[in-house]
């Protein structure tokens, strides 16, 4: 082999003679054999080991030999140190991969078949059991009013239903938490949420790894494999296995398939931190506190996002609803008190048969019979609250056969003036007051036509000419005519008096005998005390003489004046008493 | 005070009286009505042994003659066995010493005890002398009534206790 060392090398220069040697050649040539001699004995060993690392590094072979002895502690040391190899590694490995994948795949498949299957199947899985959630929340919704609401915001937002749908209503929240000893159903600790009241969770921890146990074993699947949930109504138990222990979690409502990662990060959490403690509980019994912060992240609670307008619209709308309802009762209630009042009116009013009445469309239907005297049943509505929209009505024409009715009937018929009273007395017309005879004679008359009326009694109907002249003659006999002592002739006061008497009575006298009557006038003549019996007893009597005298000297007929003594009455005066009389019929 | 968590399994053949043994325990009841349980059920209560509170999770499984039947898994994990048979019916002893063997081919040897139940119904005690030994197949055994509550706190206790010295 041949090395570098050219200006030195003692085997080159012992071949080649020095061409500048000196005048003493052998000398020089001992001295230089020496040296050479020395060079070796002292630097030989280090070329050896130079040319052997020289020929290590130069042959492949030996190179790799060499580095293959290292590499793997090299690689170990330097991973721990930092990340810096895995950096470098990545991207040679990853195309390295792809190379031999290119080249040839089946060792990569047959390596990575025992996980593929469930990995795939634990895909397909969740795909499908969100795409389930999915449908079923959207087959729930989608005929409500929320569900158009959210189909329009579907089509607006560019979104599907089924996610519009799954971003409203995923609503849940986790009430209980159990972590089990899986081995022995022994609950290791148990959270719940607050406000929830669980019973007793070492029995439920119990019988959920029970119930797990029992699907296991009733359907022959393996130990890693089992019940991932159970559905109670509306709370869904969700449980995650862990070698060590399982995480069961009671939920209120529907979780999204993301919760199983939280539970997931829980449970590896759980026994990342607490696998020794939970070895040696199982095996001791004893219970251990697990660190706060790792199942504290599972009790969650997820409220709708519109959660308190839903609520308050919710709530708004029931209100509304109730009020409607309240009110639409309360109307009801009301036009049905005051539907029966009415009818109730309309049966106590005289002249008015309901013989019908029934509600339909919020209005009263009214069929009967009614006098035309009877009060308007129109009029009565306003008094009970009501209106014509509400009632319809319809009436047949009769007459009442009331007495009170029939007077009214008569009252109508006949018009009586107004000093009539028109009342009836059994099935008798009683005609009271005063009237003209031929109204009284009309009256009887027409009276007895009418329906009702079987007698007409008139008795008590007074003439009204004699009522006039009754009244005339009343006033006429309370004139007074005063007489001065012991005398025969008026005083000054009651020659006056007498004067008008005698006018008054000679003209109501012919008015009298103009109606068919006749005037009887009789004059009364009295004395006072003083003086004899006999003076007095003439005396009245000659005062009655005078006025006599004086009257048919008016005009009176004498034979319709008389006179007569009042010894009853002590005074010096005379008065007349004039009375009205039906003429004799000639 | 230490508090220790353990299970235990009530075995035996059906209508022993299981379910009354644990709901005399728990409950401090009977009833006279039988209802056989199905499966398993459960309930718990906490005993104090010494200076220790237990909590009980019992497991009382359903009656069976054949523990394989019974469902072995109930037992894994299992503390202590309550074999309990019928002292009027000397076929359930006979049970109870076949799920014994078996018990312990599924979880092996831990804390057991047998009762012999029923002690009420002595006019119809049918267990002979050999049979009622307090140490049968090497078992510690006790007469016990779920109707009068004899022995029912003893059995329990005495498995408790056997538990924590185990």
């Amino acid at each position: 082999m041949r090395t570098n060392d050219g200006d030195t090398d003692g085997m080159s220069g012992a071949d080649a003679p020095d061409p500048a040697a000196t005048p003493s050649p052998d000398r020089e040539v001992l001295a230089r054999s020496r040296w050479q001699e020395l060079r070796s004995l002292l630097l030989d060993p280090e070329r050896r080991r130079l040319r052997a690392v020289e020929e290590k590094i130069e042959d492949p072979g030996l190179y790799a030999d060499a580095v293959s002895r290292v590499l793997p502690e090299a690689i170990s040391r330097r991973g721990v140190k930092d990340r810096e190899l895995t950096t470098a590694l990545g991207p040679v490995v990853g195309e390295a991969i792809k190379v031999s994948i290119r080249k040839n795949p089946q060792p990569l498949v047959e390596a990575i078949f025992p996980i593929m299957g469930p990995a795939i199947r634990r895909a397909i899985a969740t795909a499908l059991s969100e795409l389930t959630q999915s449908l079923n929340t959207a087959l729930e919704y989608s005929l409500t009013p929320r569900g158009v609401a959210w189909r329009i915001e579907a089509v607006r937002t560019g979104k599907s239903f089924g996610e519009v749908v799954l971003r409203h209503s995923l609503v849940y929240r986790v009430e209980q938490l159990f972590v089990i000893h899986p081995e022995t159903g022994l609950l290791i600790d148990h959270v719940s949420a607050p406000g929830v009241q669980p019973l007793s969770p070492d029995m439920v921890a119990g019988m959920l790894t029970a119930i797990v146990d029992f699907a296991r074993d009733s359907f022959h699947v393996s130990q890693s494999e089992g019940l991932d949930s159970l559905e109670l109504g509306e709370l869904t138990v969700w449980i995650e296995r862990g070698p060590l222990a399982t995480l069961a979690c009671v939920i209120r409502g529907h979780a999204p398939l993301s919760y199983r990662q939280t539970m997931q990060g829980a449970v590896e959490e759980l026994h990342s931190v607490h696998a020794p403690d939970i070895a040696q509980s199982a095996a001791s019994g004893h219970s251990f506190a697990v660190r706060p912060g790792i199942l504290e992240p599972c009790l969650v609670v997820k409220r709708q996002e519109r959660g308190g307008s839903g609520s308050w619209r919710l709530a708004a709308l029931v209100v509304t609803v109730l009020l409607g309802i309240g009110w639409f009762a309360a109307t009801r209630i009301l036009d049905g008190r005051r539907f029966d009042r009415y009818v109730g009116a309309l049966r106590d009013e005289p002249g008015i048969v309901v013989a019908n009445a029934e509600r339909a469309g919020g209005r009263l239907i009214l069929t009967g019979l009614r006098d035309p005297i009877a009060r308007d049943p129109v009029a009565m509505l306003e008094a009970n609250g009501l209106d014509t929209t509400r009632v319809s009505a319809h009436w047949e024409p009769y007459l009442a056969l009331r007495p009170d009715f029939i007077a009214r009937r008569a009252a109508a018929a006949l018009q009586p003036p107004p000093e009539v009273q028109v009342a009836m007395r059994s099935d008798t017309l009683v005609l009271g007051g005063v009237a003209p005879a031929w109204w009284r004679a009309r009256a009887i008359e027409l009276a007895a036509t009418l329906a009702g009326v079987s007698a007409v009694d008139a008795g008590s109907l007074r003439d009204s000419i004699d009522v006039a002249l009754t009244t005339i003659a009343d006033r006429l006999n309370d004139v007074v005519i005063t007489f001065g002592p012991a005398q025969t002739s008026p005083d000054a006061v009651g020659e006056p008096r007498l004067d008008s008497l005698a006018r008054s009575v000679r003209l109501l006298s012919r008015g009298a005998a103009i109606n068919g009557r006749q005037v009887m006038t009789r004059v009364y003549g009295s004395a006072d005390s003083v003086g004899t019996r006999e003076f007095n007893a003439i005396l009245r009597l000659a005062r009655a003489r005078t006025i006599r005298s004086r009257l048919v000297a008016a005009g009176l007929d004498p034979r319709t004046v008389t006179t007569a003594a009042d010894s009853g009455r002590v005074a010096r005066r005379a008065s007349v008493v004039i009375t009205v009389h039906r003429s004799p019929t000639p | 005070m230490e508090t220790l968590h353990r299970k235990i399994c009530l075995l035996g053949a059906m209508a022993v009286g299981k379910t009354s043994l644990v709901r005399r325990f728990v409950e401090g009841m009977f009833s006279e009505r039988y209802q056989a349980t199905i499966g398993v059920k459960i309930d718990r209560k906490t005993v104090v042994s010494g200076n220790r509170q237990v909590n009980l999770v019992i497991w009382d499984l359903q009656g069976d003659d054949d523990i394989e039947r019974v469902r072995a898994s109930y037992l894994r994990g299992v503390s202590g066995l309550l074999i309990v048979a019928d002292g009027t019916r000397p076929d359930t002893l006979q049970t109870a010493s076949q799920i014994r063997a078996d018990a312990d081919r599924s979880v092996g040897r831990v804390p057991t005890l047998l009762l012999l139940n029923k002690c009420d119904l002595q006019d119809t005690w049918h267990v002979d002398d050999r049979g009622a030994t307090p140490d049968w197949n090497g078992l510690h055994t006790l007469r016990t009534s779920a109707r009068t509550g004899e022995n029912v706190e003893e059995a329990f206790s005495a498995l408790v206790g056997r538990i924590l010295t185990a």
